[in-house]
């Protein structure tokens, strides 16, 4: 049987429309940089459109899933939080692979952010960072907290390295940027609790959303130049 | 000092004819945009194959305007350095 927390039931519509928010704003942030790397032949915009590409995948990923096991099957809600069962074996093998895809989509994602942040330039220790985030978000058994535990690592340092930069440019953009990240880190400290409290749940999606809010601040502000 | 790439050098060159009112005599251009003689005109001749600078002759002499193909590059350029500024990129 495979579980999925959606949180608060009260909250799945409006989870929805967040994550869909969210998606695009990685898309617009990864369409520019993908223009960016035409404009510029360099291979960093390439990689960081890449990278926004995956998130924005990884959200409509779990979108659907979320769609699809909340409008179809069984809902169970235990202690507030919304536990769908699944009880067709080939839609939980379906399930389990579109949550598998969803966190390795995010993690491959910000491990691409890290490697730029970085200035990781070989691929060999690409692959082998790749191969680690694909061991454990495949093979792990507590996969809900492996994964937020790996993502608010590589946000922290992330996070980091946008500060860094923010201190030696000193721009309202740079500070933007520094201050999404650090969001984002924040929402997937919140996420590795939820099960604790399940409204933290709430609270871990709208960190995340004003990360991502932040982001489109700076994508606007940028684009009025 | 920090080397300037390619683009740098054209968007130099570009806000140099730009600065002058869209249109700027060889020498002038030669000391804003900081190269040789040979390195600019091959930037020059590129950048007229790209329809972004035309050259015309004002009373007898040579000058080179920026066409909107120019403008267009100063405007993307100043985004893409503005993005890259923010991300640390």
């Amino acid at each position: 049987m495979v579980h999925f927390v959606c949180g608060p039931l009260w909250f799945l519509n409006a989870d929805l429309i967040i994550e869909f928010i969210s998606l695009l704003i990685a898309l617009l942030i990864g369409l520019f940089s993908h223009r960016a790397s035409k404009f510029t032949s360099e291979r960093k915009y390439f990689y960081f459109a890449m990278a926004f590409y995956l998130i924005a995948a990884s959200f409509g990923i779990k979108m659907l899933a979320t769609w699809l096991s909340c409008s179809q099957f069984k809902q169970v809600v235990f202690q507030s939080i919304t536990i769908i069962q699944y009880n067709l074996n080939s839609v939980q093998t379906i399930y389990a692979l579109g949550s598998f895809l969803h966190r390795f989509f995010m993690l491959t994602g910000l491990l691409i952010l890290t490697t730029l942040c970085l200035k990781i330039r070989t691929n060999k220790t690409r692959l082998l960072l790749l191969f680690f985030i694909f061991i454990s978000t495949w093979f792990s058994r507590e996969t809900y907290f492996i994964f937020h535990l790996i993502a608010a690592f590589l946000l922290l340092y992330i996070s980091l390295s946008f500060y860094a930069n923010h201190y030696r440019k000193q721009t309202k953009n740079s500070f933007l940027v520094a201050l999404a990240f650090a969001l984002m880190f924040i929402s997937q400290l919140i996420f590795i609790f939820v099960l604790l409290d399940p409204t933290l749940y709430v609270a871990g999606v709208i960190v995340q959303l004003l990360g991502f809010l932040s982001l489109l601040l700076t994508y606007l502000l940028i684009g009025k130049k | 000092m920090k080397r300037r790439d390619k683009l740098e050098i054209v968007n130099d060159i570009l806000l140099a004819i730009q600065n002058k009112g869209g249109k700027i005599k060889p020498t002038h251009l030669l000391y804003k945009s900081n190269l040789s003689h040979k390195k600019m005109m091959e930037y020059l001749s590129e950048l007229m194959e790209k329809n972004m600078v035309a050259e015309e002759n004002e009373k007898g002499k040579k000058m080179f305007i920026i066409n909107q193909e120019g403008f267009n590059f100063i405007k993307e350029y100043k985004k893409i350095k503005e993005f890259s500024d923010s991300f640390g990129l």
